[in-house]
């Protein structure tokens, strides 16, 4: 069997396992010492987060909850989560990604616990600045299902390509592909002139 | 890119005042995490005992011997696996041979994720299908999407939870002992056909 390369050879199973546990438990000590040890950072980087990524969280939940207050709450919660998790980042591409994920999981569950709201205020702003050819456009977007709107919303206003979204949602990227052609072809009927999803 | 659509999404920010709110409530709640600190000091000390008893009995079953490779390994968030061997080797568990059960024209691609879900998945004609099995009991499927039915079917002793829109199903989730397994079906398929591929799996379990 070809082994990936870089990859350590352990003589048996039970040196593998043990090694293993040894590898959690130092890591699990690491975090632990972290959580002491950045008393002082821990606004700074629950804030970095807010500052980098918090309009893009703010968007990524808006666009399956559609309305201010329940985006804004999924938001904080992931960076409750964040300081849960203490999760380890390579690098910004890396950060971004697990605060979008996070976002979408929380909204996701506000969606299957009923816990949504009912008002739209970025359609009431669209309308209120006679942006009607907008909100054609986002009610088109809110109509789809989630697995098509968020595949389209990750894609067209976060620039990530399909291989990207499939690893942050945790799907097939074959999936994706089909879920955006998808997507696409039932924005395509209902926008028809307006469509611009290219 | 959709430049209206761009331009929609452009509208919904952060105001100061929500920053500033969101971050009131989140100090408010590392406070509260703080106080029960104390007890991490004593799980601390339980995980450098471990550690070092780890350390001694790994010594005195392994002598030292020259690496094969002394590079470390660096794991990836998602890694495909060349062969269903490699990705049992990876996750630490058996995974099931689903291959057997699809015909030779079948392709199969090999995935983990984070080293807790092993993926398999199975492009048969237009036919897709995703196997996914990790430790635990939540739901691995990976979608989160609302159907109109949730209908659980009982069977061989195991409750497999089959979602989808009545004429077929899309989403398979079930557990069996210390796992949990989810199928996603792109089309969805019928439940007779979907219990049937269900129960062969099962059968691949024994």
């Amino acid at each position: 069997m070809e082994l990936a390369a870089g990859t350590i050879f352990f003589p048996n199973r039970f040196a593998a396992d043990l090694t293993a546990l040894y590898a959690r438990t130092v890591l699990f000590a690491a975090k632990v010492i972290n959580i002491f040890s950045r008393e002082e950072d821990t606004d700074v980087t629950a804030e970095h987060l807010l500052d980098s990524y918090g309009d893009a969280m703010l968007r990524m939940a808006y666009s399956y909850l559609h309305n201010m207050e329940d985006a804004e709450e999924v938001v904080q919660d992931v960076l409750i989560q964040f300081l849960k998790e203490t999760p380890t980042f390579n690098g910004s591409v890396h950060e971004k990604a697990w605060c979008l994920r996070v976002a979408a999981n929380l909204a996701k569950n506000r969606i299957k616990y009923n816990k949504i709201r009912m008002t739209d205020e970025l359609n009431d702003e669209l309308i209120a600045e006679e942006r009607e050819d907008l909100s054609f456009v986002w009610e088109a977007v809110k109509s789809l299902p989630d697995k098509y709107r968020e595949v389209i919303h990750l894609f067209y206003y976060e620039g990530y390509s399909t291989a990207e979204i499939a690893g942050l949602l945790h799907r097939n990227e074959a999936t994706v592909r089909s879920h955006l052609a998808r997507g696409r072809e039932q924005l395509k009927t209902i926008l028809k002139e307006a469509y611009d999803f290219e | 890119m959709s430049e209206k659509y761009k331009e929609v999404m452009d509208h919904v920010r952060l105001s100061d005042a929500a920053r500033l709110r969101i971050l009131d409530k989140v100090n408010a709640s590392e406070s509260k995490n703080r106080s029960f600190q104390w007890r991490q000091w004593g799980a601390l000390a339980a995980c450098l005992v471990v550690a070092i008893a780890g350390i001694l009995v790994w010594h005195a079953h392994n002598p030292a011997t020259p690496k094969q490779n002394p590079t470390v390994m660096a794991p990836s968030s998602i890694e495909e696996q060349p062969t269903l061997e490699a990705l049992q080797a990876a996750m630490g568990f058996p995974v099931e041979d689903i291959r057997t059960l699809f015909p030779e024209t079948a392709e199969f691609q090999f995935k983990n994720y984070f080293y807790e879900i092993a993926e398999i998945t199975v492009q048969d004609g237009s036919q897709e299908i995703v196997f996914r099995k990790a430790a635990g009991s939540d739901d691995i499927s990976g979608d989160y999407n609302v159907y109109a039915v949730t209908e659980k079917v009982e069977a061989d002793g195991t409750t497999f939870t089959m979602q989808g829109n009545g004429d077929t199903v899309t989403v398979v989730l079930w557990q069996k002992g210390e796992y949990t397994y989810a199928l996603s079906l792109t089309p969805g398929m019928a439940k007779e056909d979907v219990t049937a591929l269900c129960m062969q799996i099962l059968a691949l379990e024994k």
